[in-house]
């Protein structure tokens, strides 16, 4: 009888340590090498870094918000990107999920009338949060996106 | 045993001495065929170049009767020749500073960028350059080539009102500004804020608008309804930069006939309301009335440096105004749902 009990125990302690793997909510990521890894994925443009001072205005967020934020934007022939937002506080991720889903849902809205293609692509974006970082990434390579995304804790 | 010997000593100088021939005759005909190639080789590239310097001599005398599309055909026909000189293309890109003699924008046989290179219009080049401060109460407004300018360039300051695909039309009546709101008018986006500077970058998704009387009246109507909103504005209109027709073949109308066509109503718009003209072909021309080879993946949207290049274009061409603005940034970035709803509002009531 108490053997089973500690096997039960055991169990339980196992199941919520699993549980509790899924996502690590105090990660510290090197946004720049996420971003280069996440480029790869991207085989059909060649995007470029955007001035860090142009994000706020594409992305929507306060920059007192935000602690650092790093973009690759395609040069308009294709609807791919890469944003990596580092928020100041990890409870301001929920919000800038809402804006990076705003900044696509446009893009879709714009693309629809301009390049209907690119707006499947558009409806598979990734756009995931981990501690107080959040990633969007329009690609061309989902899965490998989301492995990266994965290796990273997010 | 002595007639032996000699006879035997006879017999293996014959041997040496035919060795000898052998070995003088296969030197003779490898040096022969050596000394041929040398020669022929440099009889051949001496003419060769005397047929080129022909070839170019009847081309450019020839093309004074030539139409434009013929002139164009003869020019492509002699830049294809060109780019196998590896080098020479990626230099026709660079800015004047760093073109060498061999460059086409030095060549007498180029085409000309603009309908009329005396338009009092077009901004020269200033001596000193500006940095990007000058662009802090600037706005650009345009399609996806302004908006791949924003993304690529490294442009730090100025605000942009650009959208893909966006034509005539669109800025002028669609909602296709991001907001964190949703998309608005481009009108309704240029209300929030106060700007000394704008910058218009359009007219590629307008090039099969064959209807260039309707294109001139309504870009000037736009152009003065934008003027309303920003009186104190100087407005920069930019060229429609060349596309590269190989790859942007999916659609026919894009090309650069129609873009020489767009580009001169451009310019006299221009000289007739007092805007001022900026000649992107300048630099982005391969001599030929053509994007440069190398500019872009889809023969439409430059890469990144060629972006870089374009900023530094704008930075020393500029008119010196005085700044009217300055606070229109922080009040642009803070446009909401509501103003949109409300500049739509008044818009639709000014234009009942």
């Amino acid at each position: 009888m108490r053997k089973g009990t500690m096997l039960l125990c055991a169990a339980v302690a196992m199941l919520s340590l699993t549980a509790c793997g899924g996502k690590k909510e105090d990660i510290s990521v090197d946004t720049a090498k996420l971003t280069k890894e996440l480029l790869t994925t991207v085989s059909s443009d060649e995007l470029s870094e955007t001035a860090s001072d142009m994000l706020p205005s594409i992305y929507f967020y306060e920059p007192d918000d935000v602690t650092s934020a790093v973009a690759y934007a395609s040069s308009g022939a294709t609807a791919c990107e890469i944003a990596v937002i580092e928020s100041k506080d990890a409870k301001n991720t929920e919000a800038v999920e809402k804006l990076l889903q705003t900044r696509v849902d446009n893009q879709s809205a714009l693309y629809a009338s301009y390049n209907e293609a690119e707006v499947s692509r558009l409806d598979d974006a990734i756009i995931e949060s981990a501690g107080a970082y959040t990633v969007l990434c329009v690609c061309d390579d989902k899965d490998a996106a989301e492995k990266i995304l994965e290796s990273y804790g997010f | 045993m002595k007639p032996q010997k000699q006879r035997r000593r006879r017999k293996q100088d014959r041997l040496v001495l035919n060795l000898l021939v052998v070995v003088t005759l296969v030197l003779v005909v490898f040096e022969g065929k050596l000394v041929y190639t040398m020669f022929t080789f440099r009889s051949s590239t001496s003419e060769a170049h005397a047929t080129n310097t022909a070839g170019t001599a009847v081309s450019s005398s020839g093309s004074v009767s030539e139409t434009e599309a013929e002139r164009r055909q003869t020019a492509a026909t002699l830049r294809d020749d060109s780019d196998t000189v590896l080098g020479e293309t990626f230099l026709a890109g660079l800015p004047n500073r760093f073109t060498t003699a061999s460059a086409p924008a030095e060549n007498p046989d180029t085409l000309p960028t603009v309908s009329d290179p005396d338009s009092p219009a077009i901004v020269p080049k200033s001596e000193t350059s500006v940095d990007d401060s000058y662009f802090s109460d600037a706005v650009f407004i345009g399609d996806s080539r302004m908006e791949g300018f924003r993304n690529a360039s490294g442009i730090t300051q100025g605000r942009f009102f650009t959208s893909v695909g966006m034509s005539l039309s669109s800025m002028r009546n669609d909602p296709v500004i991001s907001t964190s709101e949703g998309n608005i008018t481009v009108a309704a986006a240029l209300s929030g804020g106060l700007y000394s500077k704008i910058y218009i970058m359009l007219g590629t998704n307008d090039l099969g608008e064959y209807n260039w009387d309707s294109f001139r009246d309504g870009f000037i109507a736009t152009m003065e309804r934008f003027q309303e909103i920003q009186p104190d504005a100087i407005i920069y209109v930019c060229s429609v930069i060349y596309v590269d027709e190989s790859k942007a073949a999916s659609t026919q109308y894009v090309n650069n006939a129609n873009v020489d066509k767009i580009n001169s109503i451009l310019l006299d718009i221009c000289e007739e309301k007092n805007y001022y003209y900026l000649d992107l072909n300048e630099f982005l021309s391969n001599g030929y009335g053509s994007l440069i080879d190398g500019a872009s993946s889809d023969g439409v949207h430059l890469y990144a440096d060629y972006c870089k290049q374009m900023l530094d274009y704008l930075k020393s061409h500029y008119i010196e105004v005085e700044s009217s603005a300055g606070e229109g940034e922080s009040e642009s970035e803070n446009i909401t749902g509501a103003e949109t709803e409300t500049e739509t509002a008044s818009e639709n009531s000014k234009d009942a």
